[in-house]
């Protein structure tokens, strides 16, 4: 049976419970996801918290100390230890390739030129963004290393575990600052670049600053770098210097010929993830990190003019809506934060790492001459640390440098800062999102079917269906509108018309839309029908807001195709269906 | 003492699984094109990159000895089991996971080591691990692609015929296939000792009469015959016949893993086998009445609230990932459950096209290539190699089928003519076989011998099905202007401004890539165009001659910053060239040239590209990626 086949190995351990874990963990973070972005946040909030949710914290932790309970069991089905059940290890490496994946994602958006003309910015922002956290960390560890704990191996060699609480402190995490920015629509804007720029110096500054603490650490390392540091250093230079001069020239000379020759854009995209692949390999082997070679590779491929908008399209719509949730919510697994939670290096380590981090960017930023709103934005964008400071603490605590408790707290720190990064960016530059119709429409506000025939009838019927919504008594709503009828006839052409009134009384504006497929005169300029009557509800004193909504509800349906779409719906569902659609790809 | 696995990856793992990936996506995609570059399937590459960086060639001990070069880096970039010094497999026993105790990240301690322990086994590699569950996730997702495809309203609205023809089509393939398992057991590889010879025959049965869809699409695309009432037909039978063929196989491997059960317990006596069919069948009708329901039912829901296209792609995922492990719990293969999701979710027209196109586009250029070059690496196809089995296989594969599809067209009241032609398309396997036949291996029911048998048998009936198709319906297959250029007839900027030096200019070098005289194609060209001017709307021009001499059609193109003025209908001056020559026996090329012009350059970003294109390869770039937004 254990023949030399491919799939007949996992056949007999459990693929079943691994699939499902898949499914579960995939289907939970889009779901918190899309949550997050209902709620105008990061959806990779959602993400991550989804791990959270499945992970050993609450799924695999409800009521302990007693009976096991059913969580316990479901969890430890789900997820079972890599010591036991083989398909845990495939998970793992699933999620490697995941945040494989995403950095190449990222690596794709960076656009070189403007890492360029912001040259300065970034040296400052990242020298400092490092520097004084690390400073910080460092200082602390060496000074009072009681306080944070540290592990069997760290207590004997006390430098190396000062060096590392410095680096676990000043790194930033590339992936998750990169997926608030792509969430933000910050991604391609010069401060999203500065950011991701920024990150990626201090990613690197930091993965080679971990090579240093291993090779520092006492004899009988087993988890000790296979290659001397100064190799390490120097080899991944050159490695950078090659892919961004000599491979981004090749990529560049290479794409024509792949999309000359091979099925498109098939081939382009075997081509890019193999690239890829293979570059975070060569990282890997020369021991930073693999996802830093997959960055690496993105900027070289996405400098490429030739590389067409429909294949990073395609890439980046099924690495954000499939591998990364995986990834984002895997980072929450692996650890427990009840049983080695301390609250004290907890404190101590989320408030050394942020005010260290956020002072020194923040100090950065205005050295470069940045204005305080967008040095705030950077300082603040830059203090999320998510999952490579989770992968460094977790190298370390095996290596016997930290403690469990130590590892505990530079994980919630790493939440902690994740959580924190796109809320506080999103509210420090204040982005106000362009107003969507599918936005503020739910099922309430449409009436899919109207029986009225005239227009008195219609105004009436919309108005019962705002006295719902509002709390007004229809009779009021619909006296105001008509009213305001009587003056001028509110048709507008291609079949739309917008009855509206102010109301003294009503605290946020409200629209209710009406279909009628036989129409009603509204007397319209080009002497159609109506078929989609908005009636617009605003407040007396918001003086803005009518005009506002009258434009969104004309700009939305000056689209024709969309008008069909929208008549033939079935249900107010399907109707939403087509309007938020249609305001996607506008 | 060794538990199961290693605990953790490790960067060497890491970096070897990536090293393996890459090194098996690469060589695939760049034989899949080769393969298509020479009109063969795709699969056809991928499956031989598999099957040069596997056991054949790269790990095969007889090329330099079982130390070998060759062999090492064959262990090291695809790990299997774990070796000792000497290059023997370590044996393990498999603990029960209560009696492992986690320690510290890392470390472990077994409880009571003599309690129920198993037969020693071989320990499997974390890199191993890894890439079998890479591959497995791809062969879910291929079926995923495959049921997408599967669109039951079109079955209905074809009603008798495609019924009759995939019946038909069925049923003799399937007798035959049968039969000779169950007559010639022994020659196609049957091994007595598992007493498995009625799911055996009954698998070699199925094999023979399910069919590819995606192949049978590509290649009714290709003929331009896809939207024609005959392509409709050909692909609703196969549908049908695919969905049937499925649930057969699930069928035949619920009765292993029910026997199996019955086996350990002897006490639950035969429901095992009952229960898992039953099922089976439960889960199949569920999926495709209510599942289907809800699937439509919910799609509008998540477009209008998630992001688009994310939402309903992560949903799409969710889905087939749920039915996979519904389906693995039950005991037939999670792929099972892929395909269905995919026809409850295909099923819906609220799936918009672009989010389809998105998932199978990445999914076949990613997922499928490593996949089939999966196939390949672990079985050595050589010395798995029987002539008379894959000669029996083949012929009975395709004797079933063509026969069966024959008098099924002609039953339902088909030309002969359009009855071989559906005939032939039906007998294409494609990829679905070779999956079939590598779940079949998995499970222990048929032995690599067979199993070589069918993937040759697959690629084979691949190849065939569209030649023998083309030439039973008589129609030749769809040529792209792309097709008709070469280096040497690429002529570039043109220093003429007006008709008659262009076509001297282009005259020139077309003399050079056909090697007829210049002034002879000048003079045939400017006597065709003093008749009536070649200018076509949107700044193209379209000169063109036939010749005496010419053996195949040419083109030559060239371009014009400038502009010449070719008299065109919208008064644009010509900055797009195309010289068409034609031999003079072949008239209707001539015809087939000029409708491939116009298709190319239809769109205007297209005439901007090419009018950019400083090289041939840039130029045909350009056309490329036009051609396959225009092919949707």
């Amino acid at each position: 049976m254990m023949t030399s086949l491919a799939a007949g190995n996992l056949i007999e351990n459990e693929p079943a419970a691994m699939l499902l874990a898949l499914a579960v963990l995939l289907g939970l973070a889009r779901l918190l996801g899309e949550t997050a972005r209902q709620f105008k946040q990061p959806v990779v909030l959602g993400e991550i918290l989804a791990g959270v949710v499945l992970g050993p914290t609450i799924l695999g932790a409800l009521s302990p100390g007693f009976e096991p309970a059913l969580s316990i069991h479901l969890y430890d089905w789900l997820f079972p230890s890599p010591l036991t059940h083989p398909g845990r290890i495939a998970l793992d490496g699933f999620v490697e390739i995941s945040a494989i994946l995403l950095l190449l994602v990222v690596g794709l958006e960076v656009d070189l030129s403007t890492v360029r003309r912001q040259g300065k910015a970034t040296a400052y922002v990242s020298a400092l963004g490092v520097a004084l956290p690390f400073i910080l960390g460092f200082g602390l560890a060496f000074g009072v290393p009681g306080v944070l704990g540290a592990g069997p191996r760290g207590e004997a060699a006390p430098l190396p575990f000062a060096i590392f609480v410095g680096i676990a402190l000043s790194i930033t995490a590339l992936p998750v600052i990169a997926k608030v920015l792509m969430d933000m629509n910050l991604a391609k804007s010069d401060l999203g670049m500065l950011i991701i720029s920024s990150a990626m110096l201090n990613d690197l500054v930091g993965w080679i600053g971990f090579a240093v603490v291993l090779a520092l650490l006492p004899a009988g390392a087993d988890a000790g770098p296979h290659m001397s540091v100064t190799m390490t250093i120097t080899l991944t230079l050159l490695f950078l210097v090659v892919m961004i001069t000599l491979g981004r020239w090749l990529c560049h000379k290479s794409l024509p010929y792949i999309q000359s020759r091979w099925s498109w854009p098939g081939g382009v995209i075997g081509f890019v993830s193999v690239v890829a692949l293979g570059s975070a390999a060569i990282t890997e082997h020369l021991g930073v990190h693999s996802i830093f070679g997959a960055f690496v590779a993105g900027v070289a491929l996405g400098d490429s003019p030739r590389l067409r908008e429909r294949t990073r399209e395609t890439i980046h719509q099924f690495v954000t809506n499939f591998f990364a949730p995986i990834f984002f919510a895997s980072i929450g697994l692996r650890i427990n934060f009840v049983s080695s939670f301390d609250l004290v290096t907890v404190l101590v380590v989320l408030v050394v790492a942020f005010v260290g981090k956020s002072g020194g960017c923040f100090l950065g930023a205005k050295l470069a001459g940045m204005s305080q709103r967008e040095s705030l934005a950077t300082a603040f964008g830059m203090t999320c640390q998510g999952a490579v400071g989770i992968i460094l603490g977790q190298l370390a605590f095996k290596a016997g440098l930290i403690s469990e408790e130590l590892l505990v707290a530079v994980v919630i720190m790493a939440l902690a800062t994740s959580l924190f990064a796109g809320p506080a960016m999103q509210s420090v530059l204040k982005l106000k999102s362009q107003l969507r119709l599918a936005d503020i429409v739910t099922d309430k506000h449409i009436k899919i079917q109207m029986e009225s025939t005239t227009v008195m009838e219609a105004i009436a019927e919309l108005a019962a269906r705002g006295a719902e919504i509002t709390g007004i008594a229809s009779g009021v709503i619909s006296q105001a509108a008509i009213k305001r009828e009587r003056v001028m006839h509110t048709g507008l052409p291609n079949g739309l018309a917008v009855p509206h009134a102010r109301l003294t009384g009503l605290h946020k504006p409200c629209i209710v839309i009406g279909r009628s497929k036989p129409g009603i005169d509204f007397d319209a300029q080009d002497g159609s029908p109506a078929h989609l009557i908005c009636l617009i509800l605003t407040p007396e004193e918001d003086h803005d807001a009518q005009i506002e909504l009258l434009a969104l509800f004309a700009r939305t349906f000056q689209d024709a195709g969309l008008r069909g779409r929208v008549l033939s719906a079935q249900t107010a569902t399907e109707f939403r269906a087509e309007l938020n659609l249609a305001s996607s790809e506008m | 003492m060794h538990t199961l696995a290693a605990a953790n990856i490790s960067a060497e793992d890491v970096t070897r699984l990536l090293i393996a990936l890459a090194v098996l996506l690469g060589l695939a995609r760049v034989l899949g094109e080769v393969a298509r570059k020479l009109k063969q399937p795709a699969v056809l590459g991928e499956i031989l990159a598999g099957v040069l960086l596997g056991a054949t060639v790269l790990g095969n001990p007889a090329l330099l000895g079982p130390d070998g070069i060759n062999v090492k880096l064959y262990h090291w970039v695809f790990p299997e089991y774990m070796l000792n010094e000497a290059g023997e497999q370590v044996q393990a026993v498999v603990v029960p996971p209560e009696h492992v105790t986690e320690i510290s990240d890392g470390e472990s301690r077994v409880d009571a080591p003599l309690l129920t322990l198993s037969e020693p086994k071989p320990v499997p590699e974390t890199g191993f691990i890894s890439t079998t569950m890479f591959l497995h996730l791809s062969a879910i997702f291929l079926l995923l692609v495959a049921g997408l495809e599967v669109d039951l309203s079109i079955v209905w609205k074809q009603g008798k015929a495609a019924l009759l023809i995939s019946a038909t089509g069925m049923v003799i393939p399937f007798v035959l296939g049968f039969g000779l398992a169950y007559a010639l057991p022994g020659v196609i590889g049957y091994e007595a000792s598992s007493g498995l010879l009625l799911p055996f025959s009954l698998f070699v049965g199925i094999a023979m009469s399910i069919t590819a869809l995606p192949v049978i699409a590509k290649i009714l695309m290709d003929l331009n015959m896809f939207r024609s009432d005959m392509g409709m037909l050909i692909m609703s039978s196969a549908m049908v016949n695919d969905l049937l063929g499925w649930i057969g196989f699930a069928m035949v491997l619920a009765m292993i893993s029910g026997a199996g059960v019955e086996a350990g317990h002897a006490a639950a006596g035969g429901s095992g086998l009952l229960m898992t069919i039953g099922l089976t069948l439960l889960f199949v009708a569920g999926m495709l009445t209510i599942g289907r329901w809800l699937a439509h039912k919910s799609l509008p829901f998540i477009q209008a609230h998630t992001t688009w296209p994310g939402g309903v792609l992560s949903f799409v995922m969710v889905v087939a990932l749920f039915c996979s492990a519904i389906t693995e719990s039950i005991g037939i293969h999670s792929i099972f459950g892929a395909f269905i999701a995919g026809v409850a979710i295909g099923d819906s027209k609220h799936l918009r096209e672009k989010t389809r196109e998105m998932i199978s586009q990445f999914i076949t250029n990613i997922f499928a290539p490593i996949f089939f070059a999966g196939i390949g690496l672990r079985v050595n196809f050589l010395a798995h190699f029987d002539l008379l089995a894959v000669a029996l296989v083949l012929t009975v594969a395709i004797l079933g089928k063509v026969i069966g599809c024959y008098y099924g067209g002609k039953w339902a009241g088909l030309s002969k003519r359009e009855s071989w032609a559906v005939g032939f398309g039906m007998s294409a396997r494609g990829a679905m076989e070779i999956i079939l036949g590598q779940l079949a291996m998995a499970h222990g029911l048929i032995t690599e011998k067979l199993f070589v048998a069918i993937v040759v048998m697959a690629i084979a009936t691949s190849m065939l099905a569209g030649p023998a198709m083309q030439s039973a319906m008589g129609r030749t297959q769809r040529r792209r202007l792309a097709d008709f250029i070469s280096e040497k007839s690429f002529a570039g900027q043109l220093n003429a401004t007006d008709r008659r030096t262009a076509i001297g200019e282009l005259a020139q070098t077309a003399a050079k890539a056909t090697g007829i005289g210049a002034d002879e194609i000048d003079e045939a060209v400017w006597q065709r165009e003093q008749i009536v001017s070649t200018g076509l709307p949107n700044a193209l021009a379209v000169p063109h001659g036939r010749l005496k001499k010419l053996k195949h059609p040419v083109v030559v193109v060239g371009q014009s910053n400038s502009g010449v003025d070719f008299d065109s209908p919208d008064g644009s001056l010509a900055e797009i060239v195309c010289l068409l020559l034609t031999p003079a026996h072949q008239p209707e090329s001539q015809l087939e040239m000029l409708r491939a012009v116009a298709e190319a350059f239809h769109s205007e970003s297209v005439r901007r590209d090419c009018l950019a294109a400083a090289t041939l390869t840039e130029f045909k770039a350009a056309l490329a990626t036009s051609a396959e937004i225009q092919g949707h």
